[in-house]
This record gives structure tokens, sequence and C-alpha cells, in this order.
């Protein structure tokens, strides 16, 4: 399959431009210019993922927005709404689409190069491999705790949400207990990887067709540009 | 020759828990392993293999606290391969996982790639170069750990049951390669494999606490010991005429009927195809074939955890829901822990019972039967802190427990000896509900011994 341009975007700017989408989400603008900040992310995720695949990971925060919608209003009124559920899915989509174009090893290349010490980069480039890692681990417990139903059991309900809910609770309380029974284990193996031993070097240095330059002219630039006007201009 | 490590007199033990009171795991044991030879170290799954071996790599009690007493003298790096390889890959591609250790060692770039090729080439595996780890057989992710060890170059390599969820052919690979790579080997497995035979020259037996060594060639003693011990199945390997008559054998009044079944993952390039595949009530069907050919996929449609693209599977002759196949079987997977989640293991065989609103007396006692027929040794610990040859038997009780018409062992047996393996097979064979079984598995002995019918997917 065809990769995308956002593969091919440089983890550095990418690495920016994220956080200058993400404060963007934060600024005091109109719901309308929260969703002309929105349309491009929207536009690249279903370009790069296809939006069967893309819209699977808003399936989950679909609860959290499904609360913020029934909960909000009352307090905020709908406009206010409309701008928080914008924002959650902008900002779940930008760094959902961060880690599904960029390597791991890039992004602890990319810290590294503003500044950020080995040791630190590397924990959070783990931390952040490991959400992917904790979704595996809750379709695999999902998948095992589904198989202790039997034809005995009373069926749920769709529409029962409090009977879904509570089946949900086991799955979580098995993942929590993986994660936390990694942390020793990951730190066996990060000390048999030789971790803090010798000053590390980098197999594969950051590496794009398009230079560095001309990256950041053709879409880093603009886009910032674009960001901007909507921000500062409605300020 | 001189010993490139010397262990003197070791003992161990855990730190006690509530409910889980610790025992000495390794009692006064001593052995030299020699520079260069390969060495299989057997026990029985509980008598503290994989605490040997983290012993050895310096990673207990470290870690995890515990008392040790004794001397190991070092003379070289060790590396290892844990028992459940999950845990020790971390890496977004394979490459990342071979190439992170010698970064870290501050290798050059030119270094650090030739060290890589060599690796790759060496196990076989330069086709999953860049795929996610996660995404890798059982067999696959064994194999590349063995590349991480051959890329950074320890001169004592350690593998805790590793060759167990290897296919038969990719056995024999490996150990070849380990032979020829000069370094000096120690396998620790509850089973002797036959192929052991042919490149081991040292075998330790630990039974109840006693530590014996066999050189090659001193076979009736080593025979006996291995039999004694409970590390093998049968003597002998079956011929090809039975697993043929086994393969052609066919169900009258299958139970679950699958045809023209098709089956792809997105974005990769793996895909499945079976025309006819069925399993009949009361029938054992064990599923064989080589690493990463779709055993595990199948049995996942079977139980109703992936669609398949194409294809119909009947339940007692009618089509059926994923949930419809999720109620009907029983998967034990090969990660017992991800159904785990009670305080207690009597909890969590509880659990299921509770779901189909059972009375209590009437749970009490199934409960007590499964803690005695699968061998529950602390009912009342908390099963994260349990053995994993514990974890696993307490999986096989919860399945036990729900009595379905389907029930499905993935690669089940690391971690518990064959007996204990068999046993569980038995049990759900003369569980009242007489499910079909079906049992995926490399060992060969295992499938001819116990199935009705062997069903092979891909080259073996």
């Amino acid at each position: 399959m065809r990769k995308s341009f956002l593969y091919k975007a440089d983890p550095r700017l990418k690495l920016i431009l994220m956080l200058i989408y993400t404060i963007a989400f934060f600024c005091p603008v109109s719901a309308l210019r929260y969703g002309l900040l929105l349309a491009p992310i929207l536009a690249a995720g279903f370009i790069t993922c296809g939006w069967k695949s893309f819209l699977s990971v808003f399936k989950l925060i679909l609860p959290l927005l499904v609360l913020t919608a029934a909960l909000t209003p009352f307090f905020s009124g709908i406009y206010e709404t409309i701008r928080i559920i914008i924002r959650f899915i902008g900002i779940t989509a930008l760094f959902f689409l961060y880690f599904k174009t960029t390597e791991q090893d890039e992004f602890i290349q990319a810290l590294r190069f503003f500044g950020m010490p080995y040791r630190f980069a590397l924990v959070i480039s783990i931390s952040t491999s490991y959400i992917p890692l904790l979704l595996d681990t809750y379709h695999d417990a999902a998948s095992a705790h589904k198989l202790r139903y039997t034809e005995n059991c009373p069926a749920v309900s769709r529409w029962n949400f409090t009977a879904r809910f509570r089946a949900i609770l086991p799955v979580l309380a098995s993942v929590l207990i993986q994660a936390i029974k990694n942390i020793p284990t990951l730190a066996m193996v990060l000390e048999i990887r030789g971790v803090g031993k010798a000053k590390p070097t980098v197999f594969r240095p950051i590496q794009c067709e398009t230079p560095l330059y001309k990256q950041f002219l053709l879409y880093f630039l603009p886009i910032t540009v674009i960001i901007l006007i909507l921000v500062i201009y409605a300020a | 020759m001189a010993a490139i490590l010397s262990v003197k007199n070791i003992s161990f033990q855990y730190p006690s828990y509530p409910g889980l009171e610790s025992r000495k795991l390794l009692d006064n044991i001593s052995f030299d392993l020699e520079k260069g030879s390969m060495n299989i170290f057997l026990a029985l799954p509980g008598s503290g293999k994989t605490t040997l071996s983290r012993i050895l790599s310096g990673l207990v009690p470290a870690y995890t606290g515990g008392q040790l007493s004794g001397e190991i003298d070092k003379k070289a790096e060790t590396g290892i391969v844990f028992q459940n390889p999950d845990e020790q890959l971390f890496c977004s591609t394979a490459e990342k996982e071979v190439v992170f250790p010698l970064e870290a060692a501050g290798l050059s770039r030119e270094e650090i790639g030739r060290r890589a090729d060599m690796a790759f080439q060496k196990t076989g595996i330069e086709y999953l170069r860049f795929k996610n780890p996660v995404h890798l057989s059982g067999g696959e992710k064994r194999r590349l750990l063995i590349s991480v060890l051959c890329a950074t170059g320890p001169e004592i390599w350690i593998l805790d049951e590793t060759l167990e969820e290897i296919d038969i052919l990719g056995r024999e690979e490996i150990l070849s390669f380990l032979k020829s790579s000069g370094k000096t080997i120690l396998i620790l497995t509850a089973k002797m494999l036959d192929v052991y035979k042919k490149y081991a020259d040292t075998f330790f037996i630990y039974t109840d606490s006693h530590l014996k060594q066999f050189q090659i060639g001193s076979s009736q003693d080593f025979a006996d010991a291995v039999k004694a011990g409970g590390f093998c199945l049968a003597e002998a390997m079956p011929d090809e005429n039975s697993i043929r008559a086994l393969e052609a054998a066919e169900f009258k009044n299958p139970v679950l009927k699958v045809a023209d079944l098709c089956f792809s993952y997105p974005d990769s390039d793996f895909s499945l195809s079976i025309e006819n595949f069925a399993l009949e009530q009361g029938k054992i069907t064990a599923v064989i074939g080589t690493n990463g050919c779709g055993k595990s996929t199948l049995s996942h449609i079977i139980a109703g955890l992936l669609p398949p693209s194409a294809g119909t599977i009947l339940l007692e002759d009618k089509p059926v829901s994923s949930e419809k196949l999720n109620r009907n079987c029983s998967y034990l997977f090969q990660n017992p822990d991800y159904q785990l989640f009670l305080p207690t293991a009597r909890a969590e065989l509880e659990y299921g019972l509770k779901l189909q609103k059972m009375d209590s007396c009437e749970i009490e006692k199934r409960v007590q039967e499964a803690i005695k027929i699968f061998g529950i040794e602390h009912p009342d610990a908390p099963p994260v802190l349990m053995s994993y040859g514990q974890r696993k038997k307490l999986q096989a009780a919860i399945y036990w427990l729900l009595n379905k018409k389907i029930v499905i062992i993935d690669e089940a047996d690391s971690g518990i000896s064959s007996k204990e393996y068999r046993q569980i097979i038995e049990a759900f064979r003369q569980s009242p509900a007489n499910p079909a079984i079906l049992i995926i598995t490399h060992d060969i002995q295992l499938a001819a011994l116990e199935a009705d019918k062997i069903f092979r997917m891909g080259a073996l």
C-alpha cells in the first residue's frame, strides 16, 4: 500500500506542528475557526488511514464525547459544548496521526534533536509506544473475557449501558494488572539491553526524500501561518 | 576444558506474600558449563528454571527480592531469552529490537549494520526485519530474541523454554546455528525434545531437589531419568503412516463446520484460506503447522474473536453469530493472564459460574472439584503471584467449569509439564459437556498420541 505524505514528512517538523496545533485548540476562538483548524487534520487522517480505520480511533473517545455532549450544555451552553468536542477530536486525531506515521526511533531522535537527554527521550518514547501496546492488550483481554460467558448467562442488550459498562471493568482490571507487571520486567529488559552503559549511537538517522528546508517552506510555514491567522486575527 | 560459568551450592527463596507462602525453589545446586558447550537443563515447571536463568543473568534477586545463597563464578557476559517473549519486546520493528542494544553500546553505524545483517541471516528471519514484533507469532518472536543475542554476542546464552513454540524445522535450524556459533548455550526446558540429543553436549536433570549430569552416550541411565522425571511423552516419534492416517480421518457428525474460509489482516500480506474444517463432540483435532501459518488465526475465527472475510461457519448445522461462538467456545490462550483480574484464584473460578446465576452451594462444590482436578496449589492466593504454570492450570480450570461445546487449547503446553498438559486434555475429555477439543501444537508426538484427527497447515 502506498504511504501518505505524513509518513514522509520530517518527524521534527511534525512534532513542532503538532504542538502548535495543540496550543491553537486551546486558544479562545470561535467554533467555526476550530472547525477550520480541524478540517485539514481530518482530511490528512482519511488520506493516511482510510475513513473506516480513521473513524475507529474516535470509538475510543466516544464515551467521553457522549458524556460531554450530554452534560456540558447544562453548564456552559451548546456553543461551548461544540468547541470542547471539536477540541477533543482534533487533539486525539493529531496525536494519533503523529504516532501512526512516526517510528519510535524517529520520535526519540526528534526529541534528542531539541536537546532532550537520551534517557528522557527513551522514557517518553517507550511510554508512548506502550499506548498502542496497551490497546492491543485491551483487545486481547476483552476477547478473553467475552469467552467467560456461556449460553446459560443472561443476554445483555446493546442498549443496556450499565451492564456494558460493568462488563468493561474486569477487562480494564486485567489490562492494569498486565501494565503494572510490565514495569519491573521492562526495567530488567532495558538493563540486559545495555541502556546507560555507553553513549548511544543512531543506526538509522532521520532521512527524508525532501530536504528539511523544502519541507519547512512547503507545508510547515504555510500551515503555521494559517493557524496563526485563525487564532491571532480572531483574538 | 575450563568452566566459563561455575555455580556452587546455590539456593534461592522468593519473599512470601499473604496466601502464598514461598518455598525454597533451588536447593543447593552446583554445576559447571564448559566454554563453547551446549547444555540442556531439564526441570519440571515450577521447579525454578526461570528463576535460575534470571539469577545467572543477574536479574534475580536484584529486581524481585528474595534470599540467594551460594557462589556464581561468571567469566563472561550472559544474554537471555525470556520464557514469555512478549515481556522482552518493546520496539516498533524487529530491526529496532536487534539494533537497540548495539546503539546503546555506542557502536558505529557500519558495525551495527553488519551485525544486524548477520543476525537476521543466521536466524533466518530477514523477512521479518521491518515487521512490528507485536504481530509476530510466538515462534517468530523467539527467533527474533535469538537474533538479538546473535547481534550483541555475549559468550553465554541462556534460553528459557525457547524452542517449545518453534516448529520442528525451525528447532533443527536454530539448534544447528546455536551449535555452530561457538557460544556457551544453556537451554532450560521441561520437555526432552528428540532433536536435543543430536546437538547437546551435556544434559542436566533437576528433579526432587537433586541435580544429575549426563554426557552424550550415557544413554540408558539418561533415558531412564528422562522417563522417570516425566520429561517426554513417548519413547519414539510416531511413524509417518500413522500421521497420514490421522490426517485422512473424517468426522461423521461434526458439531462445527467451516467451509471456504478466507481471512486477511489489514495492512498485512498474511492471508488464510481453509476449504473445509470440522470439529466433532468428544473428539480431539490437532492443528499442526509452521510458525506464522495461521493456526491461531483459524482458532480465533472459530471462537468468534475474528470475523472471517468470507466463508461459512456452522454450529450444529446452523449459521452462528460471533457472540454465539464466544458463548460456545473455551479458548486457552498462550498467555493466561488476559482474563485474570480477581484477587484470588478461587474468585476467578467462581466468577464464570456466578455469571450463570448458579446456586452458591453448587458453585462451591464445583469449584472444589476443579481445584482438585487441576491441582491448583494455592486457591486463596492472588493469581498474579502464582507461577506461570499454575496460572495456565487456573485458566484451564476456569474453562472446565464453564462446560462449553468447543475447547481450543492454543500451544498451552509451555510452562506446564507434558504429563500435566495431558491431564488437562483428559479433564476436558472427561467433562460432562463432552466437548470437541482443538489442540494447536508443534508437538507431533502429542498430536499422534491424543488426536482423533490431525489437520496440517502449511509445511511441517
